[in-house]
């Protein structure tokens, strides 16, 4: 039955969907500017972005496309155009041509060459400037690359007290630069792949090569080959390609907006991946306990950092149980509340005309709704959405009898839990609705049940090798030392961590 | 079976099943002896526990480097007989905690509907297989620990050793009975009895550790149950839900809650184990697909708990000590036996 429905459900999405194809066809380059024009044209047009120029010098005839927009005009201009067309060749065969163009008379420090007209193509695209000459199999590509820019900024997701001001940002090379401006080693290495058929976007995997796994590199790049898309606008696009098997709310990869925590990350042996157009990076493998992590417990005292942390684990986990809690505790078990809170919560949930599980749901898909209209909204309304929230949520309700004061502190309190770990709140948002339901229904001996299955489930997760509860379990006290406590930079300073040594 | 989990992970998972048991002890079983005995009977069940694991142990010591053909015919009744006698545990596993929620924490509501979400959960856990089962009942073993002394902080002022009764009242023999059926509830036995060659480091080591834990907890349960409730306690379903409804600590009150999360926590994880070794077996002997046994047995699992539910009688059937205890010897000293003289009879032949 069930392979059944899975065959009719695979049927629906074949007659609505197309495959990708990874497949491109290799093209040589011609002998001929005309003919690799003719075959960018019949690739391009109409595009009118695309901008081809033809030179003669003497008898050797010179062929450019580029991208208006995508590069830098005076850099062309200056590097390029003038001193290439302005040389003396002493030799019109073309081979020989390119080759003098691309060596010595350019000023350019970033080229290549290039045989195969597509790879060709989707450079150009990329905003270099492609240059062909007349008798030669092969082009050349000058990375002029100039097009429009964020400036680099504060993330916005991962602000901190002390350190960096620097995020990333959608420049590929300024968010690889920003790496390397903080790793001065030859041991940092970045290599570049491509991922999504049409849309060929770059990503980069970064590790440092004395203590990443050879085998989790190896391996994460053959993931991102091997990914199957069409268009990556961003890292999210192969972050489940990344992923294991196990499905879960939890993800074994983690995300960042910030060089310094990127560059941290490496230093312990993971693997970084940067992606086109995305201010964020990925990095893997990712364990539980780096979610309480930020950069600031490495910039104040250890004692405060470790209270911090702890701070952190209860307000995930009353983020996640609190509502689930108090919705069994009232509906089942109100003999665990002292007599004196009993009677007055009674009171206050007796003018409530809803039971307390639908009470919960309602009160928290309303904060979910306030939540995302203020998250997508333009900022110039977002104040009146948040005195609307407030006041629907707030007193309007209570006072209405729709609902009780000590749901409301129990909404707050969950609320603002939930933005202390900004990347748990995904699974803290998902797992508070399965509570809520599952409290009503079967109270804390629901609740428990519930609790075991999302434990068995993240016990499952090995991302690379790394099971996702460790140091908790499989139990390496060693690396408590940084991982659950954080001690001082005297002693954590000589051993740095490896994260090879957190399997089995 | 070629995943290997560590000596400490899998007398975790084994520390957590057996507590299990003591917690969810129904003092109808023991209806001979007082119950200051019972803190006496630990001791005795120590000792009927290690004699019935010496075969085991040689067993393991003498030819646990050599493997033996997955597919002949004695290592298939080996592995029917040993899934036979975990389901019959898992189905007395969920079959109690249906008896406890039926009773307990829901006395007015059918609680069919819950069995069916356990056994879902549990089949999910054991599907996920055995690491994620072992690390979970790491991670669980500190907040049980916690749990359970923080419960026992709560009680200690209603410790009255007045209520205690006098030792050995009604002679010995009811106490050997009452240990010989406490191993007949230790499904563990069995469990280290197949899977001790899948266990990295010094198992016996981890065995004795284990064994002596988990008494020293268990006569702790007992001699709170003795000291606080004494005879009271007889008259309890589950004594040791009664001791922890009793408990108060400041402004905390009916620790109860706490002991049913412990429960259920625990009662997970010892059925999606059990659930996992059946289907391991299973899969081992006959080379069939491990999803496919692992919903059958949740099927039939969720079936005769179904047909359990609500029922005192159709409970006695699925949680009677003989039957427990015939398992139990059977699968453990005898079948270790046997295998000795296989083995040994096998060893002559060739030389």
């Amino acid at each position: 039955m069930v392979i059944y429905l899975k065959n009719w459900y695979e049927k629906k999405i074949d007659e609505i969907t197309v495959p990708v194809d990874n497949a491109e066809e290799k093209v040589s380059i011609k002998l001929t500017v005309s003919e690799n024009f003719k075959y960018i044209k019949s690739k391009l047009d109409p595009s009118f972005d695309v901008k081809y120029r033809t030179s003669e010098i003497g008898k050797i005839k010179f062929g450019f496309v580029m991208l208006d927009g995508m590069c830098n005009n005076e850099l062309l201009t200056e590097q390029i155009m003038i001193p290439v067309l302005r040389y003396n060749y002493d030799s019109s065969d073309g081979e020989k041509v390119i080759l003098t163009a691309a060596d010595r008379i350019s000023g350019s420090i970033d080229k290549s060459i290039q045989y195969e007209l597509n790879t060709a193509i989707r450079e150009m695209l990329s905003g270099n400037l492609l240059m062909f000459v007349d008798g030669s199999a092969r082009a050349v590509l000058f990375g002029v690359q100039g097009f429009p820019k964020r400036n680099i900024s504060e993330p916005d997701s991962e602000t901190q007290e002390r350190g960096s001001k620097e995020g990333f940002s959608e420049s590929f090379k300024d968010n690889v630069a920003l790496v390397r401006k903080r790793i001065r080693s030859p041991i940092l290495k970045t290599e570049v792949l491509e991922v999504g058929t049409t849309s060929k976007t770059r990503v980069c995997v970064l590790y440092l090569s004395d203590r990443a796994n050879e085998k989790t590199v190896k391996e994460v790049k053959q993931k991102i080959q091997n990914a199957t898309l069409d268009i990556c606008l961003g890292s999210g696009y192969i972050q489940p390609f990344l992923e294991g098997k196990v499905r879960s709310c939890f993800s074994g990869v983690g995300v960042t907006e910030r060089p310094d925590v990127l560059t941290a990350k490496l230093s312990e042996g993971k693997v970084g991946i940067i992606t086109d157009g995305t201010p964020d990076a990925l990095f893997l493998p990712y364990i539980f306990t780096e979610h309480f992590h930020s950069l600031d417990d490495y910039l104040k005292k250890p004692y405060y950092a470790t209270s911090i942390r702890l701070l952190k684990i209860a307000a995930f986990l009353i983020s996640v149980f609190l509502p689930g809690l108090y919705v069994a505790i009232c509906t089942f078990h109100q003999e665990v509340i002292p007599e004196t809170m009993i009677f007055d919560i009674c009171l206050q949930e007796s003018f409530v005309p809803l039971p307390i599980m639908a009470e919960a749901l309602m009160m928290h898909v309303v904060f979910e709704i306030v939540r995302e209209a203020g998250l997508r909204m333009p900022r110039s309304v977002g104040n009146a959405v948040s005195i609307v929230g407030a006041l629907v949520i707030g007193d309007a309700a209570v006072n209405a009898g729709l609902v009780a004061a000590p749901m409301l502190i129990i909404l707050g309190l969950t609320a603002v839990s939930s933005f202390v770990i900004p990347s748990l709140y995904d699974v803290s948002s998902v797992l508070r609705f399965i509570l809520i339901i599952i409290g009503g229904l079967a109270g804390f001996y629901g609740i428990m049940i519930a609790f075991a299955a999302v434990l068995v489930n993240m016990s499952a997760i090995e991302p690379f090798g790394v099971p996702f509860t460790s140091p908790l379990s499989p139990t390496k006290l060693g690396a408590w030392r940084d991982l659950i406590i954080r001690t001082d930079w005297k002693k954590l300073g000589a051993n740095r961590l490896n994260t090879d040594r957190l399997d089995k | 079976m070629n995943s290997k989990i560590s000596v400490f992970q899998f007398y975790s998972i084994l520390f957590l099943t057996r507590l299990l048991t003591t917690l969810t002890y129904i003092p109808s079983y023991t209806k001979e002896i007082n119950v200051s005995d019972m803190i006496f009977q630990t001791l005795f069940r120590f000792v009927f526990g290690i004699i019935i694991m010496l075969p085991v142990f040689y067993l393991q010591e003498k030819y646990g480097k050599e493997t033996s053909a997955q597919n002949g015919i004695y290592e298939k009744t080996k592995a029917v007989i040993f899934s036979f006698v975990f389901f019959y545990f898992s189905v007395a596993t969920v079959a109690r905690l249906d008896l406890f929620a039926g009773t307990v924490v829901f006395p007015e509501t059918d609680v069919k509907f819950f069995l069916l979400f356990v056994v879902a959960f549990c089949a999910y856990g054991a599907f996920l297989g055995l690491m994620p089962i072992a690390r979970s009942a790491v991670l669980s073993v500190l907040p049980v620990v916690l749990s359970l002394v923080f419960i026992v902080f709560a009680l200690v002022k209603k410790i009255d050793f007045l209520n205690l009764s006098p030792l050995f009242y009604n002679g010995i023999e009811p106490l050997l009975k009452t240990s010989l059926n406490a191993v007949g509830r230790t499904v563990e036995y069995a469990v280290i009895a197949v899977f001790l060659p899948f266990v990295q480091g010094n198992a016996k080591k981890g065995f004795f550790i284990w064994m002596t834990v988990q008494t020293f907890v268990t006569a702790g349960i007992f001699f709170l149950e003795a000291t606080v409730l004494g005879n009271f306690s007889q008259m309890q379903l589950f004594p040791v839900f009664t001791l922890a409804s009793m408990a108060e600590f400041s402004f905390f009150q009916g620790l109860e809650t706490i002991i049913t999360g412990v429960w259920v926590l625990c009662a997970f994880l010892k059925i999606s184990f059990l659930l996992y070794l059946q289907a391991k077996l299973i899969t081992d002997a006959f080379k069939v697909k491990k999803t496919h046994v692992l919903a059958v047995l949740g099927l039939l699992l969720s079936a005769i708990c179904l047909f359990v539910s609500g029922s005192v009688e159709r409970f006695n059937l699925v949680d009677t000590s003989a039957i427990k205890l015939i398992l139990v010897l059977v699968s453990v000293p005898l079948l270790s036996v046997f295998e000795i003289i296989k083995r040994g009879v096998k060893k002559c032949v060739k030389q």
